[in-house]
């Protein structure tokens, strides 16, 4: 188990190496300049020259690489070049409001997909089956910023319970702070859910006929005892699959939302410094989003021989 | 205006400033003439990286060769030769010199704060949440009535908060479940959208943007004067105006804004719009259906609609264009690099004649994006040692008419301001400097 881990932590290395070369030459190709960005209509070609030999831009792409390279290595991300602020303290500042919102959401939905994902399995083709499957494709179908918008309609203008913009820390200001985090919150659990209800359905249906199950009715155990014992641990495996990927990707940006929402999270802070070619600033996310995806998985899969004792890791 | 009076030598080469006796800096220091010396030096220093140096240093204009302190209130700025434009330089609104206490820097020269003399100070940036300002109360306003930047300027609220918003959805929704009480230089469809709005105002104010078809005079295929002005004669100017700004603009044909004095009726003389004079010139200049390449962007709304006018209206009269959308960052680079035959651009407010002249002007060699006439550079080269406005009208009345002649740029109209307000709050006038004035600004509950 822990060769196994170690093997699988050590395959980290390979992979962001990969991520930093493909993000550099991914900035390098794209058109635009992040000076000239600053610039913007008013013309000084000798302060853009002096900007770009500071920031290195001047340099030929593969120096810029290596030393750029060289100083993640020693976990120096450098400084944004549009606001000057330290890439990395940006980064985690950021990623803390989007973790916030993102695992939060992930639990929820994921406690709701397995609840209502395991009654609509029992209940089979039965009217509350329908309303569950009706209800999970309506979720998976309709993007997270509809539902955002729909929510901020609603509770935010025309009853005005909830602020739709902005952002308080919970560990500052529990009250308010978790009063912006509603919307959301809701507007990502509503968007998550349809998919991860999907696959327990799917995953417990099968469970469900297998003969293990018959026995353990046989035997006279109550349903609940069945489902709940030994139906459900077998159909996690999947969905536990299913809820790293969301929760990898989530945890990368939840642009769309931040945008909706006006959250300073991740995903808006790499948005806007893609936009404004904060090449330092973009390729530090994408190491951090590569990152936390490869581990979050690497999580998941640690939790499997629980899940599953017939579940053996091989390193 | 930290300023109480200045004055201004017979050769415009000394400019002589009186502090305000009551000047505080916001860390309650007075604010005197030796900190005003040290600022400028600051700014003259290519360490800093001051934006608008070459205003300052010879290499666009005067060079100010001295800053000296007289007394504790007076200030002396020397210059190496007469400049009638150089009050124009100072409080040019994309890069103003700012009078800040050397405390806004560290010992190692990096920036920390601003620590101004205005009505609010500086509190808090949460990078990518807001920027929070707090009433200076030791700022005594000024007596005569606010104008522009300047004048009266009295702080009410007790602080101010500026977040950045960048979905428009969520504009309008903050703006009307009451969470923001301004949200400045909108889109026009903003205010249509909102009219009818209870809790909200829409304010709408001629702005001094320029939205404008940006013509590579440089070019093989554009460098051709009668195909520049057959696309000019091909434009339908005043509808294109009405229909760009949604009714909020009418077609402005001078490089000088709608507002500005030296805007006289001769600036307002148009390309007549005709398509038949405009088929004719296309035949003069030989045009053979040779592709035209019209760059624009979907990120600023304006350029894109302004694009697909421009296309519609040519594609009438017979010529080949094809519109290329890029992403901002990309289209900035072509601006710069003048790599374009024809783009539908926006320059940003610019308060003077001289500096809104200066964006169109200039070494095609230095900045490729400029229009490089030899007469009309000249002209422009005057105005700095031309003191009488009258003598200064004519060098613009000229290089307008030289610009008509020529059609280096198309200009469409100058972007409305539009912004809306929250209703609880009184005192908030727009600003066709497209920044948010939020001094005497009240909030009643």
């Amino acid at each position: 188990m822990t060769a196994y881990f170690v093997k699988r932590l050590l395959m980290v290395v390979p992979t962001l190496l990969l991520v930093t070369l493909a993000v550099f030459l991914v900035m390098q190709l794209v058109p635009g300049d992040p000076v000239l960005m600053m610039m913007r209509d008013v013309n000084n070609p000798e302060l853009v020259q002096q900007l770009r030999e500071e920031l290195g831009l001047d340099k030929p792409a593969i120096v810029q690489y290596f030393n750029w390279l060289g100083r993640i290595a020693q976990l120096d991300f450098g400084h944004s070049i549009v606001t000057g602020e330290p890439v990395l303290d940006a980064m985690f500042d950021r990623f803390a409001v989007t973790a916030q919102v993102v695992v939060i959401s992930v639990v929820l939905a994921t406690l709701i997909a397995v609840v209502a994902g395991t009654i609509a399995a029992w209940v089979r083709n039965r009217k509350p089956d329908l309303v569950i499957t009706v209800l999970a494709v309506f979720s998976m179908s309709i993007p997270s910023f509809w539902v955002g918008i729909a929510l901020i309609i609603l509770f935010g203008i025309k009853l005005q319970w909830l602020p739709t913009v902005g952002y308080v820390s919970p560990f500052q200001d529990f009250a308010t702070g978790i009063q912006f985090l509603v919307l959301p919150i809701a507007a990502l659990v509503i968007a998550e859910t349809g998919g991860l209800l999907r696959m327990v359905r799917s995953t417990m249906i099968e469970v469900l006929q297998q003969e293990y199950i018959t026995s353990a009715r046989a035997k006279g155990l109550s349903e609940m005892t069945v489902l709940f014992r030994h139906a459900l641990k077998n159909t996690l495996i999947p969905t536990m699959t299913l809820v790293g990927l969301v929760l990898g990707s989530l945890l990368g940006g939840a642009a769309v939302i931040e945008t909706v929402f006006t959250l300073p999270g991740l995903g808006r802070l790499l948005v806007t410094s893609v936009y404004a070619r904060d090449y330092f600033m973009v390729q530090g996310i994408m190491i951090l989003v590569a990152t936390t995806y490869v581990l979050v998985n690497l999580a998941i899969d640690m939790l499997y021989p629980l899940l599953d004792p017939r579940v053996r890791m091989q390193s | 205006m930290a300023a109480e009076s200045y004055e201004v030598s017979d050769d415009m080469t000394v400019y002589r400033f009186v502090l305000r006796e009551e000047l505080l800096f916001h860390n309650g220091e007075p604010a005197t003439a030796q900190y005003v010396v040290m600022n400028w030096q600051k700014v003259l220093d290519p360490a800093t990286g001051f934006q608008c140096l070459p205003f300052f240093d010879g290499s666009s204009g005067a060079k100010v060769v001295s800053v000296e302190a007289e007394d504790d209130r007076t200030v002396v700025i020397r210059l190496d030769r007469p400049s009638a434009v150089f009050l124009e330089k100072l409080a040019y609104i994309q890069c103003p010199v700012a009078v800040l206490h050397p405390d806004s820097w560290d010992a190692d020269g990096n920036w920390v704060k601003p620590i101004g003399t205005g009505p609010y100070r500086f509190s808090e940036w949460r990078e990518g949440r807001y920027v929070l300002l707090e009433k200076f109360k030791q700022y005594v306003p000024r007596t005569e009535p606010a104008s522009g930047l300047a004048g009266r300027k009295v702080a009410h609220a007790d602080t101010l908060r500026y977040v950045v918003i960048t979905d428009l959805m969520a504009i309008k929704a903050a703006v009307v479940s009451g969470q923001i009480d301004v949200a400045s230089y909108l889109a026009p469809v903003t205010a249509l959208e909102l009219r009818h709005n209870r809790r909200v105002e829409a304010n709408d104010e001629q702005g001094l943007s320029r939205r404008t078809l940006l013509i590579q005079t440089a070019d093989p295929l554009m460098s051709n004067v009668s195909l520049r002005r057959a696309m000019a004669h091909a434009l339908d100017l005043e509808t294109f105006a009405e229909v760009a700004s949604l009714g909020h603009a009418q077609h402005n044909p001078s490089t000088l804004p709608v507002g500005l004095k030296q805007h006289t009726d001769l600036h307002a003389r148009r390309y007549a719009y005709d398509p038949d004079k405009s088929r004719s010139l296309l035949a003069e200049a030989g045009y053979d259906g040779e592709e035209i390449v019209l760059t624009t962007t979907r990120e600023e709304q304006a350029y894109f609609d302004m694009a697909m006018i421009a296309e519609a209206m040519w594609q009438e009269v017979g010529l080949n264009v094809r519109v290329e959308v890029l992403e901002l960052g990309s289209l900035l680079s072509k601006y710069f690099q003048g790599g374009y035959q024809v783009m539908a651009f926006e320059y940003s407010p610019r308060l003077t004649a001289t500096m809104n002249l200066q964006t169109l002007l200039g070494d095609k060699a230095v900045t490729p994006n400029r229009w490089d006439d030899a007469l009309a550079n000249d002209l422009l080269s005057r105005v700095s040692a031309t003191p009488d406005p009258s003598d200064q009208q004519a060098i613009f009345d000229r290089i307008h008419e030289r610009m008509m002649d020529q059609v280096p740029v198309i200009n469409i109209y100058n972007a409305p301001i539009v912004d809306v307000t929250s209703k609880r709050i009184r005192g908030y006038e727009p600003w066709p400097g497209a920044k948010p004035r939020l001094w005497n600004v009240e909030v009643i509950e």
